[in-house]
């Protein structure tokens, strides 16, 4: 049995009566229900998504994951997809500046909410204190996971400028860095705050 | 909080975070224990070619060299702008998306397979199988490991193509199967080598040939050093695997014009991933550009993944749009090679004093789809057991190669390292208590120490190798000793509790020690040397193939750095690059440029592997710069009519050393040469290069274990390294940290197998069922380079990215027995292992 993620949402789908005459967590009832096909294709939907302040328009199925969204159908490809099942962080956006993985949020739950990728951090000419402290401290060896931490860090910062390491460890303790470059991640994250505060200057 | 405005501001600045260097001495002698002798040149091998030392660039007065610096900013910076141009980042107008169906079973042949529903699907273009797969390329109806290929799919979207992957209807005739070690072993296997049987064996003219084995060498005499053996004992230990995963998933795009065709790989080479690519579809190397600048981890195990890539070149031809595939995790990890399951036996006999008289190793490999020698290959072997041996009168290694239905054994974060000497430090460290030895005095006894010979026994192919001498092979630049006795220092082994358990209280900390020997330090040779000119006189074949670089001063006075490798994470280039500016005469590497990855733009090369790049990409780069180094000299001393001899060169300026005045620049030089300079340099790889200039690695690890369940931590990690002189300490210890925390994983995650089929799929359905260590996990470090200064590279550089990874599992197993008494003889390191053998008495036994 392959789990994915479309047979998840098709399992769902077949899986409320369960949940509602079992009365059963509707999670736990989705994995044990046989999968339902769902009729594709699907109602074609065409929405406004706000992404690091701009608006695009997407076309999208009720199945269109955000990531799809961004990088494959509006061509922002910062933002990396990498175990597709919700577990490594490598995908992460701000919706409306908490963390969620792209991969497994649909596109549909993004509409009319504000969307924030590595795109909206910063560029070459212009580089956010994080990605130019990363860059000083070896924060990425491969780079595969970073534009998904530096997010979520960046969503961090924006409401505690003076995290703990505890504190960013426990906001980072959702992405995978397989190069492990993970001490270098938290005194990035942390002399981030620095500067943003005024302590540490570049 | 209240922030005071007159406190001066912290200046942010790379910095090591925990890194200690060991500086040696420019010149040692090996009755001192390490190093090289005095004098300027070296002789090497039986036909006495002279090298200058250092290749005439001696490691003094380094301006760049040896400095913590972070890594050249157009690689490293893209990485935190979502801008490296990985393959899975490529978006392509009309692109197709692809995706696989793949076998279910462990072995099977396809019985029927109907794809008409799924070619009828929405948006798709088109369905590739056994039956109109490229005749250069095909696929069978055999499938011999669960994850095979079956089909490919490509359609306008992703879920599209997952639609119709579904809708294809396929059945299976089944066949037996032996997708463990276990099953491959046993006598009643089925038999997978068509009539040859499941173990793999020589031809009967190879030296090491033996009818019951896959590789046998042997030394003295194994009975007569038992009968004279004070204490014998037998172990018998179990590795059951490892997997590597990468972050990129694997795959490729494929786009054509006309019969050009563009496509995006991953894996670690070029022009080597071009021409299989080319010999797949049946067209010129040529027709084909190759673009690979970064990939997200590659652990040499992606490199297998490029088995799809003719595929998608196919389907990208037959439709005429570009194609694009990323594989999900659990269909990318039956393709990518993994660390195998094997069953390693050690009969070691010793005498009271401590020393090994005799001893037998026997180990047994499942190597997966393959017909291969795999891990029981000669130079592979020998590096794996000459660690303990080179002083053991009496010794026998054999080694068991098994043809199994499991996922294909390979390169896996080092090719050998963690699986086989899983074996070997627990077994060091059982004999060193058996003989009433601390584990560190006892790996001294016995590790050879520069200056130690190789026998013959060892090396029966030595007379071939380009600088044997008399058949033998000494040990040179090689820092056994310092990486246990700085690493103890470090760890602090001196508070250390000698009695396994001994310490009291629920919570029990130890320590152990692991060490590793590999072949990073083996170096080619460049042109211009003369064993270049002999190796390359002949077919060179392998990935690792004949290495170019080409260094290019233009008319700005930049110097352009071409090398064709790809960037993992590694960095490489930007060791390369302070290598450039040192020979150069920079005080800085803000003058070097490089272009890299692309076929169209880098001069061919070959695949980065085994941590060489340094001496063999590096053997190719410095030897083009030290060619325009000499061009610059000369073309100065003609235009200020001064003597080479009496020339300086410092930042990009040329000037007589008696008179200043009389100057000349990179740029002016460039301007007069109609805009630019420009030298091309070659290394090779052959029969692995000079001999013995290898690494040596030691691992200590601190844990503390809870006796009550069993649970454990690691807590410190010193990771000492034979670095030679390390190029870039900021670089080199981000990727130590990497090596150290993955290797540590490995001693404690096995292969995620398929509960009804082990040994042959991964259930893994992402993450989540393989625990990759976050950053909750990793233990502090401590990284000690040993800069042991290689006489025969430039600057006393060699590579040890992989010298000590081979340590780190051994070692985590050490000290958990050394903290609660408890020895893990069966891979994986686990808190179930753990509690059982404290509650039958923390002996383990």
């Amino acid at each position: 049995m392959r789990y994915s993620r479309r047979d998840f949402l098709k399992a769902t789908a077949g899986s409320g009566l369960i949940a509602l005459t079992t009365g059963s967590d509707g999670v736990v009832a989705a994995f044990a229900a046989p999968p339902v096909p769902i009729p594709t294709p699907m109602t074609k939907e065409t929405a406004t998504f706000n992404i690091n302040g701009r608006n695009y328009q997407a076309e999208y199925e009720a199945r269109t994951t955000l990531w799809e969204v961004i990088a494959v159908k509006l061509g922002l490809t910062g933002t990396n997809r990498s175990c597709n099942r919700a577990s490594c962080g490598a995908c992460s956006v701000l919706l409306d500046g908490t963390p969620f993985y792209s991969c497994h949020t649909l596109a549909m739950e993004a509409v009319g909410k504000k969307i924030f990728t590595v795109e909206g951090l910063g560029d070459e000419k212009n580089l956010h204190p994080m990605q130019k402290i990363g860059y000083l401290y070896m924060a990425a060896d491969c780079g595969f996971c970073t534009p998904g931490w530096e997010v979520t860090a960046k969503g961090l910062l924006d409401k505690n400028l003076n995290p703990s390491v505890d504190e960013v460890k426990s906001a980072l303790a959702g992405h995978i860095c397989r190069c492990a470059a993970y001490s270098a991640i938290i005194r990035t994250v942390i002399d981030t705050g620095k500067v943003l505060r005024g302590e540490a200057e570049l | 909080m209240s922030q005071n405005p007159q406190k001066p501001k912290i200046k942010i600045e790379p910095k090591l975070e925990s890194t200690v260097v060991i500086r040696q001495p420019m010149v040692r002698n090996f009755s001192t224990g390490g190093g090289h002798l005095p004098g300027d040149v070296l002789t090497e091998g039986d036909q006495k070619v002279v090298t200058k030392k250092w290749q005439g660039y001696p490691p003094e007065n380094l301006k760049v060299v040896g400095k913590p610096m972070p890594p050249m900013p157009e690689v490293a910076i893209p990485r935190f702008l979502g801008k490296a141009e990985y393959a899975t980042r490529v978006v392509l107008p009309n692109m197709l998306h692809a995706k696989a169906v793949t076998n279910p079973h462990p072995r099977a042949t396809i019985k029927s397979l109907d794809t008409s529903k799924a070619e009828k699907m929405p948006g798709v273009a088109y369905v590739l199988t056994y039956k109109n797969a490229p005749s250069t390329y095909p696929l069978t109806r055999e499938l011999n490991f669960q994850g095979d290929l079956v089909a490919l799919v490509a359609a306008d979207t992703e879920d599209l193509a997952e639609d119709a992957a579904d809708a294809i209807e396929v059945e299976y005739d089944t066949l037996p199967a032996a997708s463990t070690l276990k099953d491959a072993m046993s006598s009643d296997a089925p038999d997978l080598r068509q009539g040859k049987g499941n173990l793999v064996i020589l031809s009967p003219n190879n030296p090491h040939y033996d009818p019951k084995a896959t590789w046998v060498a042997k030394h003295g005499d194994v009975e007569k050093g038992f009968a004279e053996a004070d204490i014998i004992k037998e172990f018998t230990y179990y590795f059951a695997g490892a997997v590597s995963v990468p972050m990129q998933p694997c795959g490729s795009v494929a786009k054509w014009d006309g019969d050009k065709l563009t496509f995006w790989g991953m894996g670690q080479s070029i022009y080597p991933s071009r021409a299989s690519l080319a010999k797949a579809l049946g067209i010129e190397e040529s027709k084909i550009r190759f673009i690979d600048k970064y990939n997200g981890c590659t652990f040499g195990a992606a490199n297998a993944a490029a088995r799809f890539d003719p595929y998608i070149a196919t389907i990208a031809k037959v439709t005429g749009r570009p194609v694009k595939l990323m594989l999900p995790k659990d269909q990318e990890l039956a393709h990518i090679t993994i660390k195998p399951e094997n069953l390693t036996k050690f009969k070691v006999g010793a005498k009271k004093d401590g020393r090994i008289v005799a001893l037998t190793h026997e180990i047994h490999i499942s190597n997966g789809d393959q017909e291969a020698v795999g891990h029981a290959s000669g130079e592979i072997s020998k590096n794996q057991t000459e660690l303990y041996t080179s002083k053991v009168p009496n010794w026998k290694s054999s080694w068991h190669s098994y043809k199994s239905n499991a996922i294909k054994a390979g390169i896996c974060r080092s090719y050998t390292q963690q699986e086989v000497k899983w074996s070997w430090e627990n077994m060091i460290d059982e004999m060193a208590e058996a003989v009433g030895m601390d584990p560190i005095q006892f790996r001294l006894l016995h590790v050879p120490r520069p200056g130690t010979t190789l026998t013959k026994d060892w090396h029966e192919d030595l007379g071939k190798k380009y600088e044997a001498e008399n058949g033998v092979v000494h040990y040179d630049s090689f820092a056994s000793v310092e990486v246990l006795e700085e690493g103890a220092k470090a760890i602090g082994w001196d508070k250390r509790n000698p009695v396994p358990g001994g310490n009291p209280g629920r919570f029990k900390r130890g320590m152990g020690v692991g060490m590793s020997q590999h072949h990073p330090g083996h170096m080619g040779y460049h042109d211009g040397e003369v064993y270049f000119e002999k190796v390359t006189a002949q077919p060179i074949g392998g990935g690792q193939g004949l290495f170019t670089a080409e260094i290019e001063i233009g008319a700005d006075g930049y110097v352009t750095m071409r090398n064709a490798l790809p960037d993992s994470g590694t960095n490489h280039d930007t060791a390369l690059a302070a290598l450039v500016a040192e020979m150069l005469g920079f005080t800085t590497r803000d003058r070097i440029r490089v272009v890299w990855g692309d076929s169209d733009l880098a001069p061919s090369s070959g695949t980065w592997i085994a941590g060489k790049t340094i001496t063999l990409q590096g053997a190719a780069v410095c030897s083009a710069t030290n060619k325009l180094r000499q061009d610059l000299l000369r073309r100065a001393a003609d235009a200020l009519k001064v003597d080479v001899a009496k020339l300086q060169m410092r930042d990009g300026v040329i000037s007589s050393t008696e008179d200043p005045k009389k100057r000349t620049t990179f740029a002016e030089l460039a301007k007069a040469n109609k805009g630019s300079i420009r030298q091309t340099g070659m290394g090779v790889n052959k029969d692995q290069g000079r001999a013995l200039t290898k690494g040596v690695g030691a691992c200590f690890v601190e844990v503390e274990v809870d006796t009550w369940t069993g649970n454990w931590r690691f807590l410190r990690g010193v990771y000492c390294h034979d670095t030679g002189l390390a190029v870039n300490p900021l670089v080199a210890e981000a990727d130590m940290h990497g090596s150290l925390v993955e290797s540590f994983q490995m001693a404690t995650d096995s292969i995620p197998w398929d509960r009804e089929f082990p040994g042959t799929r991964h259930y893994s359905v992402g993450y989540l069922s393989y625990r990759i260590p976050t950053i909750m996990d990793v233990p502090e470090q401590t990284q000690v380079f040993i800069d042991s200064l290689e006489p025969r590279w430039f600057f006393g550089t060699k590579s040890f990215s992989e010298t000590s990874i081979g340590s780190v599992p051994g070692a985590i197993s050490n000290a958990i027995y050394n903290a609660c008494g408890v020895r893990i003889r069966e891979h994986p390191i686990t808190r179930e292992k753990i509690i059982a053998g404290l509650r039958r008495g923390g002996t383990g036994r």
